[in-house]
């Protein structure tokens, strides 16, 4: 009796065995994509669909060489394979029939989206439609807008780093946690703001064939569904001023009438929004910077009596003037809240916000009627390491 | 073996703590956020689940209560002094055809959930049967190792649960908690109505305090164990609505699986801990199932006192299975779902409420009270 | 299974009462008793005859024995020499039977004399290495214990060793352990119950518990299953184990073995049962619990702060031991994408060439470890360092260059076989190595849902599993939360101040706190 059970559970073993493992895909048969370009492809609108052209970066495990092998120079550590068609889904389906590979969406890292295909009204949001509903896609994947052809910026080769995708992905890491003026959006938080039709800024970028250039941000207005202007790298700047994101950069300024740079350490903002009713909307923000000054043209001496408020007086002015430029051109040229000043609203002005939330930046754009007060308080913590660098008092 | 102080035919005061929190922790808490975002406005939803939450725990309180005004006396039993054999024989019958449900709706939206995170592939026939499999095998062994089983697997679930809120600290925006109190009454109505939902199972209160050695003590604990899972179900839900906003938690099929997903533990060995939040889970929903599976020969069995355990365990498992194989698609066990909780809140309810009105109209179990 | 065993030893005891055994008694002439004993041991060359005419009247005696099993020594100083002056003696009494109590009462200076009266008694007592002394005319017989011959000193043990603690480990000799635990376990109290194991071949096996510290269910309950043990012989504990044990389907060790004096000795000090065979220096001790799998006698002599993380070291290391191999396989080729990127390129990298799936490939690395591992027991010492260089090199450098297995797997076999010595008992290493092809398996099918069924099959089955009447699980679960001190974590020795709650002591307190210190 126990033999025969004994037999039939291992014929039923071995039959599991044999015939399952339904998912088990071996580890170097997987291709591993880890960054994807999507452009609108050369065919432009067929059909009534827009034909978009995916390009997959596949990572080449060889070519990136294993310590023990010391990389095997001539293999290149990445593929990039394009195709055309309408829908995301079908094109990298179509892919996978062209690489011995099983395409593999779970450590893709970044997405560059093309300025033509984030121009086209409820395209893009179509495009990243499949990204928020695959299982395989993470939250966190970043998403960057390219000038230009985004598969471009895939095929750059960078001196340092095997993977393009790779190497993009860990700039924009850094640039969102420390320096870096690029603030990439995720996919959950696209997911987010396309669910509350807000405006958002999408950072725009372009290569120059081994290197990444910082090209501005690309404003994505909600109520139109497609990106509808642009932002230079100032505006840029006042934008993650504004909704207090980690900026780190120089501010460059004139104190005496000498070139003198300011390095921020520490940024952030309070929007106080003031409201009685839908016409008369008064937004405060408050900007709080801390850093030090890194280089002069000039003489600083932070001892010196009412140096370091005049200092503090320079860099105020001149961070609200960055400010309120990026604010006019929200305001008027483009006229999209990119501050999300509306989520504020929602937050403490529901009943206010209830009545005008389908009017805020389009229709009546009480947005653009609104006021906006920039109100910056700087700190200057130190001079550096020396007060001198060189003795200028001779020549005046 | 002789009765050694941890015996088999007992369980602690303690054991039935720690049974409430595993049997209401279950296939819920994953999309349980959403559910509730839907129905109410920013981060509103927590009072309909701490309402919900302080009725079950009066209800959980009413039927410690009731059972244990007849200490070690089964359900059918007591239920039969109060109300006539014949009332009582329908009810415990009624409460195992309930439990049947829960087991094997659970055992479909594992191996349906499962498909979603996990496997691309793998058959969900195959997942939900090797799942039942091991069900079985759990029933199958003393009802003693079944509470063990609980303080193995809870303070698990707990801590990887607290260990995914804390990981997201980072994430969390404060802000997005509001606007607050903006939710209208037809609202906060029907979000009590549906987290009480996620709050079924704890009328195992009324059939496992046979087995309680100090029934008198038993009512305080049982809220304390019901309190647990109150307490995470509002964690969670806060912190979903913190981490993704109001916005994206009322659309994410399941909120607490991506609030693991968000997580990415650089420089760890496991970059993604999603896949170990699910396995973890997994032990939540299998305790559930083995508790509803073992209440419900436990009822079958004080009604047809004739048959035996395994005869019961081979019977039902195949009816389990096949129950759990009818949906054809996720909305169809979301109705399920829907159906077999508002039918277990409702019966499970009124009938703790009914017995104990009668209880008290006819005086039966105050003498055990004196004696105390 | 085992009460159904029980059950039908019980039946066979029975029937041997209901016709009792009818022993042959001995003859009054001494040449019939010799002329019987050599028949029923077929006259085998090195049983010794020794005749000696004792006392005035030159009465016919004898002693007998065998060679190599007594100590010659003893024999001819107390024995012989004792014997022969007696017939210069003369005031020996004449009467036959006074003759015999004389010689008992007064010559013979062995300690230990026993009185038989059977063949049977004379042919046991032989065998375990006891003189007999036959006088004629008389229908009993002296069993002089001579015990003497061959044995092994008192060694360190080799399995289990230690950096601090006692060097002393039982050697094969019973009379040797009882004292070494004698020594250790000071204590008035100690009982030690002695069996006679084994139909064909006899040896006796001694049960030794502190009376007033153990639960006395507890003794009763392994008094009860020893007396089912019914088999014609028992070479080694393991014997005993297997027949005593409670589920012989579980991979789980319920009875804990050892070659420590200290560790039986500290076992017996809190409320456990120790079981000492003799002829072998592997001594049972138990009920033994699941966290007794992972204890050291070293734990409590080193400082708690390292006891503890010992422990948990030792804790890590059996969950690497059972589940590495099947966590490797479930994230090599089914859940890639929880690896870190890097990670997953840099194993996708290494397996690229490999022909085997990573199922295939670790069976085989696991094989070829587990074949390492036996033929390193088996090889002569001298030759025993060949298999090292041999697994090491061969096995794992020539199949990386060969691409018949990755790198990355050899080091994930490589830690997992270092884990798994980390424990300090080959039994619970022998339950890791069982458990690990399981998950292996759960792993090749369900990835780490497999690994969770097998996971929550495992907890299953520890709750349901006994030791001697105590849940194996505890203190876990059922869960007492005083015993967590000794568990996990080593709380310093001045906190362990009670025996474990889950054995149920008589007497639970293990410090007196009563009498003042020194």
């Amino acid at each position: 009796m126990t033999k025969r059970l004994s037999r039939v559970m291992g014929s039923f073993l071995v039959l599991i065995l044999l015939s399952s493992c339904w998912d088990a895909v071996n580890i170097e048969e997987r291709g591993f994509i880890i960054g994807m370009a999507i452009d609108l492809s050369e065919d432009g609108k067929k059909d009534g669909e827009y034909q978009l052209t995916l390009t997959n970066q596949f990572a080449v495990p060889p070519g990136l060489g294993t310590p023990s092998q010391g990389g095997s120079g001539g293999d290149k550590g990445f593929m990039n394979i394009s195709s055309s068609g309408t829908s995301l889904y079908a094109i990298a389906q179509d892919l996978a029939n062209q690489t011995n590979k099983m395409p593999f969406f779970e450590h893709l890292k970044v997405v560059i989206v093309s300025e033509e295909v984030a121009a086209i009204p409820e395209l893009f949001a179509n495009v990243m439609d499949v990204f928020i509903r695959n299982r395989d896609t993470r939250r966190g994947i970043k998403v960057i807008i390219a000038k230009g052809k985004a598969m471009d910026i895939l095929n750059i080769q960078p001196e340092n780093e095997q993977v393009p995708a790779r190497y993009i992905n860990k700039i924009l890491e850094n640039s969102l946690s420390k320096t870096g003026e690029m603030k990439p959006v995720k996919v959950g938080d696209i997911h987010e703001f396309l669910l509350l039709r807000n405006s958002f800024v999408l950072s725009e970028v372009s290569s120059d064939g081994t290197k990444l250039h910082f090209e501005g941000g690309s404003v994505y207005k909600g109520s139109d569904n497609k990106v509808i202007g642009s932002l230079n790298k100032q505006d840029m700047l006042g934008y993650e001023l504004i909704t207090g994101q980690a900026v780190q950069g120089p501010i460059v300024f004139t104190y005496k009438d000498k070139l003198t740079a300011y390095s921020i350490r520490e940024a952030n903002s309070k929007v106080k929004i003031k409201v009685t009713d839908p016409e008369n909307i008064d937004i405060h923000v408050t900007i709080k910077l801390e850093g030090e000054i890194q280089e002069t043209f000039g003489k600083v001496i932070i001892q010196d009596k009412g140096v370091i408020q005049a200092l503090e007086k320079e860099i105020s002015n001149k961070v609200t003037e960055i400010a309120n430029q990026s604010i006019e051109k929200a305001q008027q040229e483009i006229g999209a809240d990119i501050f999300n000043f509306s989520e504020n609203l929602h937050r403490h002005h529901y009943k206010i916000w209830k009545k005008i939330n389908q009017d805020w930046d389009h229709g009546e754009n009480y947005f653009s009627k609104s006021n906006i007060n920039v109100t910056v308080k700087t700190e200057v913590r130190s001079d550096g390491v020396v007060d001198e660098s060189k003795n200028k008092t001779i020549e005046e | 073996m002789k009765s050694f102080k941890n015996g088999d035919e007992k369980i602690s005061v303690n054991e039935l703590m720690i049974a409430i929190p595993s049997m209401v922790i279950g296939v819920g808490i994953l999309s349980l956020p959403r559910v509730i975002a839907v129905e109410t406005i920013g981060s509103d939803g927590w009072i309909a689940l701490a309402i919900a939450g302080i009725a079950t725990v009066l209800m959980v309180w009413l039927m410690a209560k009731l059972a244990a005004s007849f200490p070690h006396q089964p359900f059918f039993s007591y239920a039969s002094l109060i109300v006539s054999k014949p009332v009582a024989k329908v009810m415990t019958f009624i409460f195992a055809i309930l439990f049947i449900g829960v087991a094997a709706y659970d055992i479909r939206v594992l191996g349906h959930t499962s498909q979603q995170y996990l496997f691309d592939h793998t058959p969900v026939e195959v997942v939900s049967l090797s799942f039942l499999l091991v069900v079985v095998y759990a029933v199958a062994g003393s009802r003693a190792g079944l509470f063990r089983l609980n303080m193995l697997f809870l303070p698990l679930i707990i801590f990887i649960l607290l260990f995914v809120l804390v990981v997201n600290l980072k994430w969390i925006d404060v802000s997005n908690l509001l606007p607050v109190f903006k939710t209208d009454i037809k609202g906060y109505l029907k979000a009590v109505h549906t987290s009480s939902l996620s709050y079924i199972g704890i009328s195992i209160v009324l059939f496992y305090m046979a087995f309680v050695d100090r029934p008198h003590k038993a009512p305080k604990a049982a809220m304390i164990g019901m309190s647990i899972p109150i307490i995470l179900y509002i964690l969670g839900y806060l912190f979903c609505i913190m981490v993704f906003g109001h916005a994206a938690t009322s659309h994410l099929l399941f909120p607490t699986i991506d609030l693991a997903k968000r997580v990415e533990l650089p420089g760890a060995i496991l970059e993604r801990i999603e896949a170990v939040f699910f396995v973890v889970w997994t032990m939540g929903v299998f305790t559930t199932t083995v508790m509803a599976f073992d209440i419900a020969i436990l009822a079958l069995r004080s009604v047809f006192k004739r048959i035996k355990k395994m005869t019961l365990v081979l019977f039902l498992s195949p009816t389990m299975y096949y129950l759990s194989m009818v949906p054809n698609d996720s909305s169809q066990i979301t109705i399920f779902g829907d159906i077999l909780g508002n039918i277990t809140v409702i019966f499970s309810f009124t009938t703790t409420i009914v017995l104990i009105v009668i209880a008290k109209i006819r005086g039966v179990g105050s003498n055990d009270k004196k004696t105390k | 299974m085992r009460r159904r065993l029980v059950k039908q030893n019980e039946q066979v005891n029975n029937q041997e009462k209901s016709q009792p055994y009818n022993p042959a008694k001995l003859d009054s002439n001494l040449k019939e008793n010799i002329l019987q004993l050599k028949k029923l041991l077929d006259e085998p060359n090195d049983l010794i005859i020794r005749e000696i005419a004792v006392g005035e009247d030159k009465v016919t005696s004898a002693i007998i024995y065998i060679d190599g099993l007594i100590d010659k020594q003893l024999v001819q100083y107390s024995i012989i020499e004792n014997l022969q002056k007696l017939s210069v003696n003369s005031q020996l009494p004449k009467e036959n039977m006074e003759l015999f109590d004389g010689i008992y009462q007064t010559f013979i200076t062995i300690s230990s004399i026993e009185k038989g009266e059977t063949l049977e008694d004379i042919a046991n007592a032989i065998l375990s290495g006891k003189t007999v002394f036959i006088l004629d005319g008389q229908a009993k017989v002296m069993l002089m214990d001579t015990k003497g011959g061959e044995s092994r000193s008192v060694e360190q043990p080799t399995a289990e060793n230690v950096v601090r603690g006692p060097r002393i480990g039982f050697n094969e000799n019973l009379g040797t352990n009882i004292a070494l635990l004698r020594k250790t376990v000071q204590n008035s109290d100690l009982r030690l119950k002695t069996y006679q194991l084994g139909k064909q071949s006899k040896r006796s096996l001694i049960v030794a518990y502190v009376n007033g510290i153990i639960n006395p269910i507890i003794v009763k309950e392994v008094n009860s299953r020893l007396e089912t043990i019914d088999v014609s012989d028992v070479p080694e504990s393991g014997f005993v184990e297997q027949w005593i044990e409670d589920s012989f389907l579980s991979p789980f060790p319920q009875i804990d073995s050892t070659e420590r004096v200290d560790k039986a000795a500290a076992a017996l000090l809190q409320g456990k049962v120790v079981i000492l065979l003799d002829g072998t220096p592997h001594v049972l001790v138990a009920p033994m619990t699941l966290g007794d799998m992972l204890k050291s006698p070293e734990d409590y002599y080193e400082r708690w702060l390292i006891g503890t993380l010992l422990r948990l070291l030792r804790y890590v290391a059996a969950f690497i031991a059972i589940f590495l191999p099947g966590l490797y396989i479930a994230l090599v080729t089914i859940h890639s994408g929880m690896l870190p990127t890097d990670l997953a390129l840099s194993i996708a990298a290494s397996r690229e060439g490999v022909p085997f799936p990573p199922v295939v490939e670790a069976f085989l690395m696991v094989i070829t470890m587990e074949l390492l591992q036996e033929a390193g027991i088996r090889l002569p010492k001298p030759i025993g360092q060949t298999i090292g260089i041999v697994g090491g090199l061969v096995i794992g450098d020539a199949a990386v260059s060969a691409a018949i297995v990755s790198p990355i797997m050899v080091i994930v076999i490589g830690l997992t076989a270092i884990a798994a010595f980390a424990n300090p008992s080959f039994s619970t290493g022998i339950t890791f190595r069982i458990l690990r092809f399981g998950v292996m398996i759960a792993a090749s099918i369900f990835g780490l849902y497999g690994i969770v069924l097998v996971y929550i099959m495992l907890n299953i089955h520890v709750v349901n599993l006994k030791s001697f009447g105590i849940p194996y699980s505890t203190p876990f679960t059922p869960t007492m939360v005083g015993d967590w001190k000794d568990l996990i974590l080593r709380a310093p020795i001045t906190m362990l101040t009670r025996r474990p709650k889950f054995l149920d002591p008589e007497d639970s307190k293990s410090v007196n706190k009563g009498v003042k210190d020194s």
